[in-house]
């Protein structure tokens, strides 16, 4: 079991100080990436699923700031570790594709000079091999001519065409981990799709495991084998895809997959609706977080905060009254 | 079904910045046509929603409507008259209400709620006393779901979901009988998104509102509107009653389109067809199928042959030589 772990996240909170106040991002996490899989986190805007990502990376700038919690990767907790040392691991042991390609590449240099850059920090120094793992990473991106194409600077490529160059950047040193941050949200849809066939294949191919962050509940179902779903800082339900799908057991996954429209509902779709809004992370959250948008909230859900408890083999969920056998 | 607006013809191109060497070699001028040679209709009552990626020239169609772009060729008609007249466009102003995308910038932010509803009917005259606009205030905020003492405050103070509210209430304020809705629930969440869209419906039925809905999400398409017209490049590629077209797309973009669309898993999954490569910027227009460099059925012929909207089904309409015609 343990070999399996690639990543194990404990407790993590994350926090930013800012002149309104302490917003409470990531309250409390805990989670394990398996070797290999491609694991889901869905949620909406606000819900701590991109702070997650950059807590593990360690990369939280300031105002925002890691409270507590543990990233174990090959034994050892990330957090403790100096900003040097995790330098070494960005890149060649866990890296991350960004949503918005055009602000995450740099304007003022080529492509095959950024993608470059990655094996001259490695530490490679011969530039005929530089030039060949340059093409050859852009090559299994499926990038166009890719001797001619590496000349070129941002601003001459298509989103598609960025994105893929920002994945080949991600993949440049083979990481054992890569976390997807909304990869496709800039794109359009038929162009979303091949990047997302185009990231499943290079996972199989190189054997990663990726997390695939989105707001997207039937893009994570299609692609990925094991979903969280994150909700005011909070993991709120973790299941396998298919069981997540059958029975969803928390009344806000419940509520997710009710106000989805999805095409090829026979007849006309009838999606219900959540009432109220996500709440402000400001606050001091002590009672259940859905509590005042739930149909079935109680008098104990504004009491205290249910804890993430199992209903079935890999099914956990944080609920005083689950949705059991999932009432759709 | 009574005839509301006609589209015929409309061509819009934006001129491409000249470079410091096309003006010394007077090289021919460059232009983006964001929309080509585009017709359609819309009837009284209806919902048509406008299918298609970005920079496929959907919005360009819906700002030409409310003229906040301008045609370089082609013509309208409002309830059959032909708004190129002069004077004819201060009615379609009235008559024809805009709401955008993107909440937090339609909105000024200096300006309280009461302020951005009552100047739109300020400029149309359309209340004579002040007590009669605070009335007409007090209605539009409870029609869209906010509360009246919510008038005195500022856009910043509300959330998305609550500011799309607001644009919809000021785009009601002048009593409009078309509603262009360009992507109202993009830059929303899933569960604001409902929401928004069944005020949109509920204010159609009782306003007996017609509607231009424009946006690229086939889910959201499919349960709003009643007709749909996919765009691909700045023409229209087919058109049709919405469950038809979406149950069976003729034109291969359409096709590629639905089957890109994220499914729920335990659904049951469309074909696969996939488009490669990217969409080709609107300056270098493919020649002949405008979709044949992507399209993995495109022949030769694609590459000369000239494309039009064609009767391919009672009511649908395609603009690709590989589906057959009826007579």
């Amino acid at each position: 079991m343990e070999q399996n772990i690639c990543l194990r996240v404990n407790n993590l909170q994350t926090s930013f100080y800012t002149d309104r106040g302490v917003i409470h991002s990531v309250r409390g996490v805990s989670f394990d990436v398996r070797k290999g899989e491609m694991l889901g986190i869905v949620g909406e805007s606000g819900c701590g699923k991109s702070v997650t990502a950059f807590s593990i990376l360690n990369q939280v700038k300031h105002p925002g700031k890691i409270d507590s919690g543990e990233v174990i990767f090959h034994g050892k907790d990330l957090l403790k570790l100096s900003e040097s040392e995790m330098r070494k691991l960005r890149g060649s042991s866990m890296s991350m594709i960004f949503q918005e390609p055009l602000t995450a590449l740099n304007p003022s240099f080529s492509i095959g000079w950024q993608i470059a850059e990655a094996y001259r920090i490695q530490g490679e120094k011969d530039k005929a091999v530089i030039r060949e793992r340059t093409i050859d990473i852009l090559r299994r991106v499926k990038l166009p001519e890719p001797e001619l194409r590496m000349k070129e600077y941002p601003y001459q490529f298509s989103g598609g065409m960025r994105q893929r160059a920002l994945i080949a950047l991600a993949l440049a040193c083979k990481p054992e981990l890569v976390f997807a941050d909304e990869p496709t949200t800039a794109l359009d849809v038929t162009v979303q799709a091949e990047i997302l066939d185009l990231i499943e294949s290079l996972q199989a191919e190189m054997n990663m495991s990726v997390v695939l962050i989105s707001h997207n509940l039937n893009l994570i179902g299609e692609r990925c084998g094991r979903v969280l779903v994150f909700y005011a800082g909070k993991i709120i339900e973790e299941a396998e895809t298919a069981e997540l799908f059958k029975h969803p057991a928390h009344p806000y996954t419940v509520g997710l997959f009710g106000s989805l429209l999805s095409i090829h509902q026979d007849g006309k779709a009838d999606p219900k609706t959540m009432p109220g809004e996500v709440p402000n992370m400001l606050d001091d959250i002590r009672s259940c977080s859905f509590a005042p948008r739930c149909p079935y909230a109680e008098t104990r859900c504004f009491e205290r905060e249910p804890e993430l408890v199992p209903v079935g083999p890999g099914h956990y969920y944080s609920c005083h009254r689950p949705l059991k056998g999932g009432a759709k | 079904m009574e005839e509301l607006l006609r589209v015929e013809h409309l061509k819009v191109q934006f001129p491409v910045s000249e470079s410091f060497s096309g003006k010394l070699f007077s090289l021919r001028k460059k232009y983006v046509k964001a929309v080509d040679d585009v017709s359609f209709t819309i009837h009284r009552g209806e919902v048509v929603a406008l299918v298609g990626e970005s920079g496929c020239g959907k919005s360009t169609i819906g700002k030409f409507l409310v003229s906040l772009v301008e045609q370089t060729s082609g013509a309208v008609y409002y309830r059959g008259e032909d708004m190129r007249q002069k004077g004819k466009m201060q009615s379609l102003r009235r008559n024809v209400q805009y709401i955008f995308q993107d909440p937090f910038s339609s909105l000024n932010p200096r300006m309280t709620v009461h302020t951005i509803l009552s100047r739109p009917m300020q400029i149309f005259h359309l209340s004579k006393t002040d007590k009669e606009r605070e009335e007409k205030i007090q209605k539009l905020l409870r029609e869209v779901g906010l509360t009246p003492e919510n008038a005195l405050r500022f856009p910043h103070e509300f959330s998305g979901g609550q500011k799309q509210r607001i644009s919809i209430a000021r785009a009601l304020s002048v009593e409009p009988e078309l509603i262009i809705a360009d992507e109202p629930t993009a830059a929303l969440d899933i569960s604001i998104q409902a929401q928004i869209l069944k005020l949109l419906i509920q204010l159609k039925e009782t306003l007996g509102l017609t509607m231009l809905f424009i946006s690229h999400d086939l889910g959201v398409v499919e349960y709003i509107s009643d007709r749909i017209l996919v765009m691909y490049l700045g023409t229209i590629v087919e058109t049709g009653p919405t469950g038809e077209v979406i149950k069976n797309p003729l034109h291969p973009y359409t096709k590629a389109l639905l089957s890109a669309v994220p499914h729920n898993p335990l659904q049951e999954k469309n074909v696969e067809f996939r488009l490669t490569g990217d969409i080709p910027s609107t300056v270098n227009i493919p020649g002949g199928c405008r979709l044949h460099p992507r399209c993995p059925l495109a022949t030769e012929a694609c590459k000369t042959c000239d494309v039009k909207l064609e009767d391919v089904a009672p009511g649908r309409q395609a603009a690709c030589i590989m589906v057959p015609k009826i007579r």
